[in-house]
């Protein structure tokens, strides 16, 4: 274990090489990564396409071993059963089984942790209310599009309450009005004590999440650290205040000028499309459209809002 | 255990949902309603029990083993394939818990398709067999021998061994032994020639046979007795010949004087109160005929007794449990072959593995050496007496390796109206299920913990 024993994820100088039917090294998809997770944080792990971060997340559920190097996982090897216990994991894509309904489903899983049957039946109903899935709960898995299949994969991850949340991609295929939920959901479960490790090209979801980022290219980290001090730049400042009038604003420049001996910036500041589209669909909402998708959330199911012990 | 139970339940209900079952189902019905009506039987009823109970039902069988073996490859090669066993080991589930419940969920399937063809065929074995359907000879075979649970019993072997040692000591004594043989295969010769004199009867001789009886025999049902002969003559004759068949101590011996072809099988039914008394049944016969004629029993299978020792339908439920152990071992190697193998690859490894275990027979043989590999080479490597030692213990390595699945067809014993005891159903489970299938559960639980289910190529 690290010396800081608030270490979930603890991952030093881990390499991955694939290898060829003859046992000859193929493709090193990770090279000498070296990071920790610690408790309750978010963290991200960004990358191109092959930069190895999908590679990063299946070691760490013990889909994959290390070629190299050293993994632990809430302080155990990521292959021990026992660490399995306490993780949740959405994968990138839902690799659900289609002829099951939503209940079934999580009932399955709720099994497969132990649970009993009406802990399993309790959070399976908190889950599905808290994910707007109560209305299609009889209907099977394959029937549903990509943005609720993602809700229920995500509901499976959230059945056993874990203290380390694996997420792939978890806006992948959710609307818009989706992603905002999933990301007010980490953002919630973080607060409770969750540690969440998140995969995403979504670079906008990590940022709005995420508190501590790493960057992956061609197998190893070319950044890491936490999004201010990764993204501020520290060469401008920016003044916020009320429009002015015209006259008001002139003068205000011609001194701005004067102590800057440059010419200043001025713009309106712009809300981000997505507020602006959440405002457009709550309005909607509020005059009666009923929509046959995934239906309003009812903020976080009461069984993850204890704080997390472990 | 739970999750055990809950991989078992959920692999069966996407098999339901897929509409997988309905189709086996459908196909296994069909078939044992259709094959007997497209077969043409011997006319007898013995032989429409054949072609129903030993043939048809044998049918479905096989077509459900393959469809356990596709079944038991894709339970876990496909999961790999379509990545749904990311999600089934990222949970507390160990590869021993992973294995048994896809195998577990195999089982219930393929039992409950066992019983509705078990079901099926009984139900049209009974309406084409009933009452109103046979004449009364018909229906005294039916109740005597072919719906019967008969146990099969041979004769105690004649003690040939001082026969033998003092005719091979004479021949020494007179420098008669071959030289040019090895005294294995002379000793052989001698046996082979002990066993035909001491199953000869000559005119007016007799000869007597033991036999241990067991326990479960009751005397209150008729028994049989079959034997097999040839006559010292080549053209057939009619050879009156007496029967005594009775116990060491007590009882009352039956006797009879038959009329019997002279060459061939033939059978005597013989009262249950032959068997009161104690000690062995001693079966006696006599050439009384008035030609003197000398015969010859068997040696092989010379003589047998088929004794009632049960009803035909728990005697079914037993074949079928023995089917059910031997599913059971076909789901377990699919099932262990997909943990090793893509779906493909799994499938063709395990039908080559049921090819060569239908081939035991052969297998058997050749470990036992009676084939001279050898003598099948050119000329110049006959001497190569290693490359025979080699290839025998090649095939008694792989005897070892098909011998769990080397079992009598436990369908063919019900449609003959013979014996599956427990101790055979028992030996099936021990066999098949606890040893077979065990060491394969160790080899998929090692190969799941070494493997990574999540390479590009999966």
């Amino acid at each position: 274990m690290s010396s800081d024993s608030q270490a979930v994820i603890e991952a030093q100088a881990v390499t991955k090489v694939f290898r060829d039917f003859w046992r000859r090294p193929k493709v090193r998809a990770v090279d000498g990564v070296s990071f920790e997770v610690r408790r309750g944080e978010v963290f991200g792990l960004l990358g191109p396409n092959g930069s190895g971060k999908s590679t990063t997340l299946k070691m760490i559920l013990g889909l994959l071993h290390p070629t190299h190097g050293q993994l632990m996982v809430l302080g155990q090897s990521p292959r021990e059963v026992q660490t399995k216990a306490r993780l949740g994991y959405l994968p990138e894509e839902s690799y659900l089984y289609p002829y099951l309904t939503p209940d079934e489903t999580l009932d399955f899983y709720g099994r497969l942790f132990g649970l009993s049957a009406p802990e399993r039946k309790q959070r399976t109903v908190q889950l599905l209310e808290m994910l707007g899935l109560q209305h299609a709960r009889r209907r099977t898995v394959g029937e549903f599009s990509k943005g609720m299949a993602r809700r229920i994969g995500l509901a499976q991850a959230l059945i056993n309450d874990p203290d380390l949340i694996v997420l792939d991609e978890p806006t992948s295929g959710l609307d818009p009005l989706g992603c905002r939920q999933v990301k007010d959901l980490i953002v919630a479960l973080a607060r409770r004590g969750k540690t969440i490790l998140v995969s995403s090209h979504q670079l906008a979801d990590v940022e709005d999440v995420c508190e501590r980022i790493a960057i992956l290219y061609n197998g190893r980290i070319q950044a890491m650290g936490s999004i201010p001090s990764l993204l501020e730049d520290m060469h401008q400042c920016r003044v916020t205040f009320p429009d002015l009038p015209a006259e008001k604003m002139q003068r205000l420049l011609a001194a701005l000028r004067g102590v800057l001996g440059t010419e200043p910036g001025v713009e309106h500041p712009r809300r981000d499309l997505e507020q602006f589209f959440l405002d457009v669909v709550e309005q909607a909402q509020r005059g009666g459209d009923e929509s046959s998708g995934a239906a309003p959330t009812q903020g976080v199911a009461d069984y993850l809002k204890s704080e997390s012990a472990k | 255990m739970r999750s055990v139970w809950a991989i078992a339940l959920i692999s069966l209900r996407n098999a339901i949902r897929s509409r997988v079952v309905a189709l086996l189902l459908t196909i296994l019905v069909v078939g044992i309603i259709a094959i007997p009506l497209t077969v043409k039987s011997d006319g007898t009823l013995t032989g429409y029990v054949q072609i129903l109970v030993r043939y048809t039902l044998g049918f479905s069988i096989g077509i459900l083993m393959m469809a356990t073996v596709w079944a038991g490859c894709a339970a876990v090669s496909l999961e790999i394939q379509l990545k749904q066993i990311h999600l089934l080991v990222t949970k507390p589930v160990s590869a021993m818990q992973l294995w048994l419940g896809k195998w577990l969920g195999l089982v219930i399937l393929n039992s409950a398709a066992l019983l509705v063809c078990a079901g099926t065929t009984y139900g049209l074995l009974r309406w084409n067999t009933r009452a109103q359907h046979l004449g009364a000879a018909d229906q005294q075979k039916l109740a005597s021998e072919i719906m019967v649970a008969r146990v099969r019993l041979a004769p105690l072997p004649f003690a040939l061994e001082e026969r033998v040692r003092a005719r091979f000591a004479e021949l020494a004594a007179h420098g008669e032994v071959p030289t040019n043989m090895p005294v294995t295969a002379v000793l052989a010769a001698l046996q082979e020639s002990a066993q035909m004199e001491a199953h000869t009867v000559a005119p007016r001789g007799n000869l007597t046979w033991r036999f241990v009886l067991p326990a479960a025999l009751t005397h209150t049902a008729a028994f049989q007795l079959r034997y097999k002969l040839a006559s010292s003559f080549l053209a057939p004759l009619t050879m009156q010949g007496r029967w005594i068949v009775g116990r060491e101590q007590g009882g009352q011996p039956y006797e009879s004087t038959q009329a019997h072809p002279s060459n061939g099988q033939h059978s005597l039914t013989i009262p249950g109160t032959a068997l009161r008394g104690t000690g062995a049944l001693l079966v006696t016969y006599s050439n009384v005929n008035q030609t003197p004629v000398t015969l010859i029993f068997g040696p092989e299978k010379a003589l047998e007794l088929l004794a009632p020792v049960g009803g035909w339908l728990p005697n079914f439920a037993r074949a079928l449990l023995i089917s059910a152990c031997l599913l059971a071992l076909i789901a377990a190697l699919g099932v262990t072959a997909g943990s090793l193998f893509s779906m493909p690859v799994a499938a063709f490894v395990v039908f080559q593995a049921l090819v060569l275990i239908s081939t035991a027979g052969m297998i058997h043989s050749l470990a036992a050496r009676e084939v001279n590999f050898t003598s099948l080479l050119p000329g110049h490597l006959t001497s190569a007496a290693w490359l025979d030692q080699t290839m025998v213990w090649f095939y008694r390595v792989l005897e070892i390796l098909v011998m769990p699945m080397r079992s009598a067809d436990p369908m063919a014993l019900v449609a003959a109206g013979e014996w599956v005891s427990w101790p055979m159903v028992a030996w099936a489970f021990l066999q098949q299920i606890v040893l077979a299938s065990g060491v394969l559960l160790l080899l998929a639980v090692a190969a799941l913990r070494r493997r990574e289910l999540a390479l590009p190529a999966d």
